[in-house]
């Protein structure tokens, strides 16, 4: 019996995806960002004799939205996992996706082969070299699907896609409006504490826009401030 | 056949359920656990003999809820050979994690020989979503009309087949999200709405909280509570045994407080800007 749920959806893993940075850059980071030229270094060599092989890669943002930032300030360190093509040894890795756990397969990252993410490369990096490198956003179905095969290959458990996206939706709505604010030109570092502030209007006025985000996004969207005027001459 | 022996509630065949002349091709979305299928239709039992099968761990559970829900919608007349049924009776019920129905079925008239569906068109998706918020809720419309608000009048067209705003389908998925692990988590769904959240007289109850839009509070306030939400263990293609959670695995909202960040500087030195 194989699978009872896929382990790709159907529609597109990406929200955006790039050659070359910046992809959205108003959008704040989320788990499944996926950066360029980014030094992953692993510590090989022998036990009398480490040594610290460095490697630019491009590489995908593994942190939790609630811990990869604290407030409104990306943490100094940031878990990272390499991005890169198939390997040869690794032909024969395809649909439905079943085995190389440790692998999830970037559909619609490049046009011109298989890249995948390799969750057995893990590294941890100085948040400075992921600034202003960024290439691709997954899309909500992409991020449940990364949620799903990470759980796998941490746990051997794992919730369906749908289920795993349900559970963010919170975050997703969100990142969207917090994404809005960015584009109306505030600044970014200034919208958890208004997020957190009471809502003004509507049928959940007094209530923090935190608490609310799931049954009212809307009447979050409605209650963001307007651009703030251009600066004088 | 092999069946469940497992009790159910029989009931009438809708009204809805008129004769018509119309075919209509109504595949199952799965195989009926013990029950074989032919060309994706029902193999009947023996006319006047009522069978129960037990439908068991679906996923993804709004497919099957889907399906069936739509299959309600027909009268399946299925040829087998010589042999002409008819569905008399199918009802849904869903037991915490169970579909359960039950099919009657008698001899047809012997000139009847074509096969035929009666069908009322299928429902949009978000009609089956209002129609399974008001099922799991035990709610009437007018009482979930409250929690959007609209009027009661409004809430009883999304089930019938009226698309709702995008604002409130979002709200109908976040509901739906919520109130299918409130059934893995307490007995009664429709009490725990309406008692107090929590001990004392001047509590809300979890319903006047869910209408003042503090779902995440109720999302905390079960998760506590043991689910009983199941697992599905399963070899995949390539040998491995894996296991498929069933149920949230949400948890508390918790975000690392900006005081806590650590600015590692044992490892990055003095980085500054």
């Amino acid at each position: 019996m194989s699978s009872s749920s896929p382990w790709l959806p159907e529609e597109p893993l990406f929200l955006e995806v790039a050659q070359t940075p910046e992809v959205r850059p108003h959008r704040p980071w989320n788990q499944g960002d996926i950066f360029a030229e980014v030094p992953l270094a692993i510590t090989a060599g022998s036990k009398a004799n480490p040594t610290v092989p460095l490697r630019t890669a491009c590489a995908m943002l593994m942190g939790n939205p609630c811990s990869l930032r604290g407030g409104a300030s990306l943490a100094a360190l940031q878990n990272v996992a390499e991005v890169r093509p198939l390997k040869e040894k690794e032909a024969g890795f395809e649909a439905p996706w079943e085995g190389r756990w440790q692998l999830f397969p970037l559909l619609g990252f490049n046009d011109d082969q298989l890249w995948v993410v390799d969750f057995n490369v893990m590294c941890t990096v100085g948040v400075k070299q992921l600034t202003h490198r960024r290439i691709a956003c997954l899309s909500e179905h992409g991020w449940g699907t990364l949620q799903k095969r990470y759980s796998n290959h941490v746990f051997r458990t794992h919730a369906s896609i749908e289920e795993h996206m349900a559970d963010s939706r919170r975050y997703w709505l969100e990142l969207s409006i917090w994404e809005e604010w960015c584009v109306r030109g505030h600044r970014e570092s200034e919208f958890p504490s208004w997020f957190r502030e009471a809502m003004t209007d509507g049928p959940y006025a007094g209530t923090p826009r935190v608490d609310v985000i799931e049954m009212g996004p809307d009447f979050i969207t409605a209650e963001l401030p307007p651009a703030p005027p251009p600066a004088g001459p | 056949m092999e069946t469940a022996p497992l009790a159910t509630e029989l009931h009438s065949a809708p009204p809805k359920w008129a004769a018509s002349e119309r075919e209509h091709e109504l595949p199952f979305a799965w195989s009926l656990g013990g029950v074989m299928t032919i060309d994706g239709g029902l193999v009947l039992p023996e006319a006047g003999i009522t069978e129960t099968v037990t439908l068991n761990a679906w996923a993804p559970p709004e497919t099957r809820i889907l399906s069936l829900t739509n299959y309600c919608g027909y009268a399946p007349l299925h040829r087998l050979g010589d042999v002409r049924r008819e569905v008399k009776g199918l009802v849904v019920r869903l037991v915490s994690g169970f579909m359960m129905f039950e099919v009657e079925c008698r001899p047809l008239d012997a000139h009847r020989d074509e096969l035929l569906f009666t069908a009322t068109p299928p429902a949009p998706a978000t009609a089956d979503l209002a129609r399974e918020v008001r099922d799991l809720s035990g709610l009437s419309a007018a009482r979930l009309a409250e929690l959007f608000p609209v009027e009661r009048e409004t809430y009883q067209r999304w089930i019938t087949g009226s698309p709702p705003s995008s604002a409130n389908e979002e709200r109908l998925l976040a509901i739906r999200h919520f109130l299918r692990e409130l059934t893995h988590r307490v007995s009664n769904v429709r009490t725990w709405l309406l008692a107090p959240l929590v001990d004392g007289a001047d509590s809300p109850s979890a319903f006047e909280v869910l209408k003042g839009g503090r779902l995440a509070e109720l999302w905390d306030a079960i998760a506590d509570l043991p689910s009983t939400a199941g697992r599905q263990t399963y070899v995949a293609s390539d040998g491995s045994t894996l296991t498929e959670l069933q149920g949230s695995r949400r948890g508390r909202d918790l975000r690392t407080p900006e005081e806590e960040l650590d600015d590692y500087a044992e490892w990055l030195g003095d980085d500054g800007e």
